[in-house]
């Protein structure tokens, strides 16, 4: 596939409530599809020996989020026009049943993703459409991080 | 690809690895990403997880309901774009 990729990571703390790490979609001014390749799941610190259910989700607006620029994987292309953020202060707005994946996932486990071409995660062209990376667990209160590469 | 006698497909859409750390166990699994939800969709031989298969566009789904009608991933993200054109129309009267 032909365009730019880009790569980006966030985290966030774990919380009884699904709290989101990354997302990645279109800015508030020019909209483009991002074809996510690949992905990244995994916890920070120590750990304890518990597990949390992973989802990427559809999100129709990317909420208020620490900004995160997003790493040019080739140094010639023009800076990411997708918008990424971490740390979610403010969830976005998630897609009713629109997980494209889960994974439950030890905390002392990572799990990584990878599409092979014309299978990626496609987003639309719409302003604030993207995908969000989120976690939720009953009592641990570590850090985890989602990392995401995309073609745009 | 993941064990290629037993685990994988004949045509992956992904590759996924689980690595978890303290013990060294590293699973591996192809993945396929349904042509209709564009969900990533992890093959497990035997799990009993029931799938489907489009004739029309040549591959598995994922087994939802929503699913069984062949629309193809490519028409649903062209209607969400033209309604969000649509609203950006309307918007500026």
């Amino acid at each position: 596939m032909a365009g730019a990729r880009y790569s980006a990571s966030g985290n966030q703390t774990l919380t009884t409530t699904f709290t989101t790490a990354l997302t990645v979609g279109s800015n508030a001014t020019t909209a483009q599809r991002n074809f996510i390749t690949s992905f990244l799941f995994g916890n920070e610190g120590t750990p304890a020996d518990l597990v949390s259910v992973w989802t990427a989700q559809r999100v129709t607006a990317l909420g208020t989020a620490t900004l995160v620029t997003a790493t040019k994987r080739d140094p010639a292309d023009r800076v990411a026009q997708a918008a990424c953020g971490e740390n979610h202060s403010v969830e976005p707005t998630y897609t009713a049943a629109e997980e494209v994946h889960e994974s439950p996932i030890n905390h002392r486990g990572t799990y990584r993703w990878m599409a092979m071409p014309g299978d990626e995660i496609v987003t639309p062209a719409t302003v604030g459409a993207g995908i969000g990376f989120k976690a939720l667990h009953a009592s641990a209160v570590t850090d985890f991080r989602a990392e995401a590469v995309w073609v745009e | 690809m993941a064990n290629i006698n037993r685990l994988s497909m004949r045509r992956p859409g992904g590759y996924g690895v689980l690595t978890f750390e303290p013990l060294g166990i590293l699973e591996e699994h192809d993945t396929f990403t349904c042509p209709h939800c564009n969900k990533v969709c992890i093959v497990r031989p035997g799990s009993g997880t029931h799938r489907g298969f489009c004739f029309r566009c040549n591959g598995p789904t994922c087994g939802g309901n929503r699913c069984q009608v062949c629309v193809p991933f490519e028409r649903k993200l062209e209607a969400m774009e033209n309604r969000y054109r649509l609203h950006r129309l309307m918007e500026r009267g």
